[in-house]
């Protein structure tokens, strides 16, 4: 199975989406959605291209982009949550949107504790250098990846389904337009 | 952490100067160090200087440092809570966000009535962030996290 590589220059970090921009924040948090939806697509792709092919270059630079998405976009969207989306919903939200902002926050925790293992994992492909030197991934291996993409689908559900529209009620226009200010600068800054 | 190495952290970081924010600060939570790192750079927009009263941006400012504390020391003391094994534990640390949040009310009062001026807010917030992290956050979450790591390990 080919990786198609080419597909996914819009979903390196600092690449926007073309029909995003920081005028329109909530938008913005869910382009990075289909973001990590790609990334984790591309994460399944590698697995089943190292189970059928071995390790190879193009393996090696899925790995890469996979660790570049999660080491930089991903903090970056976990933050903009964490100034602007969820104080906001904690202090004005409902009790069930204060309760399932709690979930979103554990999540977030456990999401950060599980990647370093998955990106030893994808470290080990990225770095491999030739066929001989790769050591296919064990049952466990394949385990901590599962853990860790698995935690996504649910949290990006509730975040556009719930959180993010009602965070948008809570949010009057100048927060909206600090929070994307806020949101381009962290990225332009990096 | 001894008593003179977290001295010699809490002196160093709050040193006079520009604040920066020191890795030598992390918990080791994500989430605890990211909304410490947000804390620092609210901090770090407070005026250092002698003006005396509340300007418009400085209220503002003050809104949202209160607003970011507050809801970071509600996370800390529910990650407290889930994690500790004793209620206690989360009762006291909620007690000193408690009587940080009075005292800046005080502050804030002496700032606007022109007995303070905004330098004395910012070192008092300055040495409060720093020290609270450096001898409550540092200690307490090091021990629970590594509590869990073993509870976790033993499974």
């Amino acid at each position: 199975m080919k990786i198609p590589l080419s597909s996914i220059g819009s979903a390196l970090p600092g690449h926007l989406s073309p029909d995003a921009g920081f005028e329109a924040p909530f938008d913005m948090l869910t382009a990075c959605h289909e973001r990590v939806h790609r990334m984790l697509r591309l994460l399944d792709r590698l697995q089943q291209h190292l189970a059928d092919k071995g390790w190879d270059s193009q393996a090696a630079d899925a790995a890469r982009y996979v660790m570049r998405y999660f080491d930089q976009a991903a903090p970056l969207h976990h933050e903009d949550e964490e100034r602007h989306v969820f104080p906001a919903l904690l202090a004005q939200g409902t009790e069930t949107q204060r309760s399932v902002v709690r979930r979103l926050q554990a999540d977030h925790e456990a999401m950060a504790q599980a990647w370093p293992r998955a990106r030893a994992l994808l470290l080990g492909v990225r770095d491999a250098g030739a066929r001989e030197h790769w050591q296919p991934w064990d049952a466990q291996a394949l385990q901590v990846l599962a853990d860790f993409s698995g935690r996504y689908d649910e949290h990006i559900r509730l975040e556009e389904e719930l959180v993010y529209p009602a965070a948008q009620t809570v949010l009057d226009e100048p927060s909206l337009s600090a929070m994307g200010a806020d949101m381009q600068q962290r990225r332009t800054l990096r | 952490m001894t008593e003179e190495q977290a001295t010699a952290l809490v002196d160093g970081v709050g040193a006079p100067g520009r604040l920066a924010w020191d890795a030598r600060l992390e918990t080791g939570v994500p989430t605890i160090d990211l909304q410490h790192r947000i804390l620092f750079e609210l901090m770090q927009r407070i005026p250092s200087g002698d003006e005396r009263g509340l300007s418009p941006d400085l209220r503002d400012l003050l809104l949202q440092l209160r607003s970011y504390a507050d809801y970071h020391f509600r996370y800390e003391e529910d990650w407290i809570r889930v994690n500790a094994s004793t209620a206690r534990m989360a009762e006291g640390h909620q007690h000193l966000h408690a009587a940080f949040a009075q005292r800046l009310d005080q502050l804030e009062a002496d700032l606007v009535g022109g007995r303070l001026k905004s330098a004395a807010l910012h070192d008092f917030l300055r040495r409060w962030l720093i020290d609270h992290i450096v001898r409550q956050d540092l200690p307490m979450i090091g021990a629970l996290r590594q509590r869990t790591e073993q509870i976790s390990a033993s499974r």
